[in-house]
């Protein structure tokens, strides 16, 4: 079996690694870094689509370019993410990195009148 | 999930003590005020992984390995069993760092 790593490079299953990194979020992404430049060879893991920083990384957009002017599109993420839309951090830059809330759906009891 | 007696202490703690501080460094007028959320509002995953040095009440030892399974780190928030009232990532992040930096010392020495 044969992976395919970023650049198309070739990967085989049966090459070992020093270190192999589960995720690639905030602390994978770092523990990658880090292993790195301490001269690990390491795999990383990665379950998320893959992310094209120049594409996908958009936070120097400024909102005049953007589709919705930031406002961001309202009816989509009401459909998919009642709970989350309402996180200051999901706005129209970095919505598309939240899970869906039909996929992974919250369950609480309101508490605002507390 | 709810919000139990608990964390409505703590936020108002964390209200009276922000205040206390900003008094403390001179500021006038200081009102300090609770937002009231919804669990899921604002959302920080930690826990599930404890960091202590009794194998029998934690997962994790202070360098975020397992003590079942030598050559398992996790160095996400799951070390963390309570949260503060900042974001946690830069935190993960020192740890992570941390535990990156034992590993290669770990294995400079021969010992993974």
């Amino acid at each position: 079996m044969r992976l395919w790593g970023a650049g198309r490079t070739r990967y085989s299953l049966s090459m070992s690694y020093d270190a192999i990194v589960v995720g690639s979020g905030i602390t994978g992404g770092f523990a990658a870094k880090e292993l790195t430049e301490r001269g690990l060879e390491i795999l990383v893991l990665e379950a998320g689509r893959s992310i094209a920083p120049e594409h996908d990384y958009v936070e120097h957009v400024q909102p005049w370019n953007l589709r919705y002017r930031g406002l961001k599109n309202r009816r989509a993420l009401d459909k998919s993410k009642p709970t989350q839309k309402d996180c200051y951090g999901c706005d129209e830059w970095a919505s598309k990195f939240f899970v869906s809330d039909r996929d992974h759906p919250y369950s609480f009891q309101r508490s605002t009148s507390t | 999930m709810k919000w139990r007696e608990n964390e409505l202490a703590i936020r108002e703690d964390m209200a009276v003590a922000a205040a206390e501080i900003l008094e403390a460094v001179g500021a006038k007028d200081v009102s300090p005020f609770i937002q009231k959320t919804d669990p899921g509002f604002t959302i920080h995953e930690m826990g599930t992984a404890r960091m202590g040095r009794d194998p029998k009440t934690s997962v994790l030892n202070g360098y975020n390995q397992s003590h079942d399974i030598p050559n398992l780190f996790v160095t996400d928030g799951a070390c963390m069993t309570s949260s503060s009232c900042v974001n946690p990532s830069l935190t993960y992040m020192a740890l992570t760092a941390r535990a990156c930096d034992y590993v290669a010392h770990e294995m400079d020495l021969g010992h993974f």
